[in-house]
């Protein structure tokens, strides 16, 4: 099956768990004989150049949406570009489909490469086409001009005749808000690759607990909330921890806050690690403390603690509480600081027996998570989409045309908006 | 029973023969007609409207796509995959539609008389249908049939 992968960022190019997904789907899918190209955007840095990258086209323009100076950039023009239609982007896409001819096409995260053209122009030229959401992508690409605009939602919904994969409910959820999908919709959890049924490391004995958090340094992931829960614990008399925070972000604000907080002595900022780096510091640590809100879709990060040995603790309701039991798998609490620190001094007082709750966790990401328990479904989804049409090469010119009406018609609409 | 969407844009510039007359004449056959028209300024706020009655209809006839709201209801058409008709090309106050040649995403260019358009023969057909002639609506009715004829298989 020939296969054309479309996402926003491929690694080394990454800002989360959601293109790293993508590249490990890439590389399992070519493993089972597939032959898949990926089509991505420009970096906005200087990657390495690999030679056994081949067939990774980076040639895709973005606005950049993931820069720390979004907010302060963000404009409709912007916004156009990002979420609607970057008409330049849609005649890479075409020039593409129309050479490689590939089966079907496999979507990824489309925000930022303007998304909804990228779709239309895959629909109109009959390309099927499976989307694999690891956000709510398709909700977020129906926001322009300051809000949702739910016409543009169900526009989707009724044009775009292609198959969903969602990494949790809690997505489809999302998404459904704008944009109906739920009966073209199969749910697949996110996977964890390279991993091993069992693993041979030590348990907390009672020493000082080492408590891990990685992930990006933002509020929404709940890091500043994480800090607030390790003074909760100091003043509470509660000592025997230490707590090392992974990650980019907002690194000056977190220092600040634990100085404020006066938890250095416990707290340490480590800075982005490799992702082999990241898992051996989390093989070397007890609990994975990740509050971070339901918005969060499904986070690979706990999934990858799991994995080594590194129990979650999570929120009660998340996009990976769905996947994990409390009490079997992981450890749940309300997502406040107070709640977060009675969950880890439970541990810390021995009132959880944590090497039998690792060892569950390990095996259960094995057996559910490991990217060679999830990518069958994915594989059967894309075969089954093949099936149900074929590229048709004579709709190239109109298609690039639609996108250039569209194209100015947008612009004009801005223009005029802004006057 | 098969239904016409009529978008007439621009209807100050001249009142709209196709849609008055067809609406009047062309219901008595087997075609439901709807008429949409579409002021020149507010397209932006029409648009949605105008989506709502394109994803009714089983050909989208255009008359005056070179004018503002007639490349709104161009795209609207393609969008939702419909067939399209176009005609009253020589009505032209906004240039975008000529500069992409946007006429080839039409199905049909519909003309009163020889010359009237300078259609893209190669890509689109032409069809002359005078509406000073006698039989112009069965004419017309049997070209959105044709148009249709497709898509009602598909169904």
């Amino acid at each position: 099956m020939k296969i054309l992968v479309v996402s926003n960022l491929y690694p080394p190019n990454t800002v989360g768990g959601y293109e790293i997904q993508c590249s490990q789907a890439v590389a399992e899918l070519r493993a089972r004989g597939h032959d898949v190209v990926v089509l991505t955007s420009v970096p906005r840095r200087v990657i390495p150049t690999n030679e056994h990258e081949g067939n990774v086209l980076r040639t895709l323009h973005t606005p950049d949406v993931y820069s720390a100076e979004r907010a302060a950039l963000r404009s409709l023009f912007w916004e156009l570009e990002s979420n609607l239609l970057d008409v330049e982007n849609v005649h890479r896409l075409v020039d593409v489909l129309v050479r490689w001819q590939p089966d079907v096409c496999y979507l990824w995260n489309l925000v930022a490469i303007g998304g909804v053209g990228i779709v239309a122009a895959v629909q109109q030229l009959g390309v099927p086409w499976v989307w694999h959401l690891g956000d709510a992508v398709p909700a977020m690409l129906s926001h322009f001009d300051s809000g949702a605009v739910p016409q543009l939602g169900q526009w989707m919904s009724r044009r775009f005749t292609g198959r969903f994969l969602a990494c949790s409910r809690t997505v489809v959820d999302k998404v459904e808000r704008l944009v109906p999908i739920t009966a073209r919709t199969r749910v697949v959890p996110n996977w964890v690759a390279g991993i091993s049924p069992t693993i041979d490391r030590s348990y907390f004995d009672g020493a000082p607990l080492r408590l891990a958090y990685a992930g990006r340094l933002v509020e929404e992931k709940g890091v500043f909330l994480l800090l607030d829960m390790a003074a909760r614990l100091l003043e509470s008399g509660c000592t025997t921890w230490t707590l090392d925070i992974i990650g980019n972000g907002l690194v000056d604000e977190v220092r600040a806050r634990i100085a404020e907080l006066g938890i250095g002595e416990h707290a340490r900022l480590r800075g982005w690690l490799p992702q082999a780096e990241v898992r051996a510091h989390l093989a070397a640590s007890d609990l994975f403390v990740f509050p971070t809100t339901m918005e969060d879709s499904m986070p690979l990060a706990p999934l990858e603690a799991a994995s080594v040995g590194c129990v979650p603790v999570v929120p009660e309701v998340t996009g990976i509480a769905e996947w994990l039991v409390d009490g079997v798998h992981c450890l749940k609490a309300e997502r406040t600081p107070e709640a977060f620190a009675a969950t880890v001094r439970t541990v810390i007082d021995r009132e959880v027996d944590l090497a039998a709750l690792a060892r569950r966790a390990t095996r259960a990401v094995y057996d559910s998570f490991a990217i060679g328990a999830v990518m069958p479904t994915v594989e059967s989804e894309l075969l089954l989409a093949a099936e149900r049409g074929r590229i048709d090469v004579t709709k190239a010119e109109e298609t690039y045309r639609t996108a250039l009406l569209a194209d100015a018609l947008l612009r004009r609409h801005v223009s005029e908006r802004l006057q | 029973m098969p239904t016409v969407l009529i978008v007439v844009a621009d209807a100050q510039v001249e009142q709209a023969h196709w849609s008055s007359s067809f609406a009047r004449d062309g219901r008595e056959g087997e075609w439901e007609v709807d008429v949409v028209d579409l002021p020149e300024d507010g397209v932006a706020l029409a648009l949605w409207d105008l989506v709502a009655a394109i994803e009714r209809a089983s050909v989208v006839h255009v008359a005056r796509p070179y004018t503002r709201g007639g490349e709104v209801a161009l795209l609207a058409g393609k969008l939702l995959g419909k067939p399209i008709a176009v005609s009253d090309v020589t009505v032209e106050t906004s240039s975008l539609g000529r500069s992409i040649d946007a006429l080839r995403l039409a199905d049909v260019i519909i003309a009163a008389r020889d010359g009237e358009a300078d259609a893209p023969a190669d890509h689109v057909r032409l069809e002359i249908v005078d509406p000073a002639s006698d039989g112009w609506v069965p004419r017309l009715a049997a070209i959105y049939r044709e148009l249709a004829l497709p898509d009602e298989d598909e169904r």
